[in-house]
């Protein structure tokens, strides 16, 4: 297939999504029904659904915004990619930071710290529904471990090969899965993002989202899986953009 | 019995795929680390509730931490995206 001819295609889909995306969001805004209070109401029953109330405000109260959130994050990495990416894509000034040797220490402590910074990060999203933490947080730690290794090894030669397609890939993983969720509640409820999972309105329960977990969290803690995948993927990219940027005349 | 079976299952899967484009380390470092991640999650405890509880007791042992580990050294064992041994 011609690039020409897939970059049609591509277009095509591109449409199609925004056409569906739009639809789905003009629907809802037609079928809203305004409850007077309803910033009231959730303050006495956000902690029905998940223990951390902030969670509960932050993805099940006001999903919109943290959809947008989100958004501003694939936007600020096609930003950076703009404006620094270029040294990632021509050949003989390929980014490689040449002078990076990691001292005996950094080769020593740096990938077990590494590691062990990972496994915090993870440990921070799926708390998310339950004590301060979550995908923000989580995704800015993965991120800042990967980070690190490139601080320290480079970009080349870093065991953790973490590449642009892989990085963009959990990026855009992340913001799919936020996506489809929000396409569960319209399925059921006729709402996007409706907690379908939990359903405190009665609206519609959809059974496998139903996080196994003895809160009634419901799609909360899948949220926060997407959040921090694609944290994790925008900083990334960016961070080895940056990494990579040469300087141009 | 684990009643947070959702975030011990999830943790795994995720830190598999994150350790999927991780090099595969000598075997050494992943023991070491396994006791230094025993220890740490003794300390952080019942962090969010995550805990393995036996019959009636509960180890003060934070399960994700430690199944976020072995999901990340799954991954980064298993030959493919890492790209081989160091």
């Amino acid at each position: 297939m011609k690039f020409e001819e897939a970059n049609q295609y591509r277009n095509l889909a591109a449409l199609a999504a925004f056409l569906i995306f739009s639809g789905v969001i003009l629907h809802t805004f037609y079928s809203l029904e305004v409850i007077p209070g309803i910033s009231y109401l959730y303050s006495l029953i956000a902690p029905n659904i998940a223990p951390n109330a902030v969670t509960t405000i932050v993805f099940d109260f006001r999903g919109y915004d943290t959809l947008g959130e989100t958004l501003i994050l694939i936007t600020s990495v096609i930003t950076v990619s703009v404006v620094f990416g270029r040294g990632a894509f021509i050949e003989e000034e390929k980014a490689e930071l040449k002078h990076v040797v990691p001292t005996p220490i950094q080769a020593v402590f740096g990938t077990p710290v590494i590691l062990v910074l990972m496994c915090f990060g993870l440990l921070l999203i799926f708390g998310g529904h339950l004590t301060p933490g979550g995908g923000f947080q989580g995704g800015s730690v993965l991120a800042t471990a990967f980070f690190i290794s490139v601080v320290i090894y480079g970009v080349r030669k870093n065991p953790f090969h973490y590449g642009h397609d892989f990085l963009i890939g959990m990026e855009t993983l992340g913001a799919l899965i936020f996506l489809l969720m929000g396409l569960a509640g319209v399925a059921v409820s006729g709402y996007y993002l409706y907690n379908v999972g939990s359903n405190i309105w009665g609206y519609g329960l959809v059974g496998f989202l139903q996080y196994m977990d003895p809160t009634n969290a419901g799609i909360l803690p899948y949220l926060n899986v997407a959040v921090g995948l694609e944290v994790f993927g925008s900083l990334s990219v960016a961070a080895v953009f940056l990494a990579e940027a040469r300087k141009h005349d | 019995m684990i009643d947070f079976i959702g975030a011990v299952v999830a943790s795994f899967v995720l830190g598999f795929i994150i350790g999927l484009r991780i090099q595969r380390l000598p075997a050494m470092i992943y023991i070491v680390l396994f006791l230094v991640i025993l220890v740490l999650s003794y300390f952080v405890g019942d962090y969010p509730f995550y805990t393995f509880q036996v019959g009636r007791d509960i180890l003060p042992i934070n399960s994700v931490l430690i199944t976020s580990y072995l999901g990340i050294v799954v991954g980064s064992v298993l030959p493919g995206g890492g790209g081989g041994s160091e």
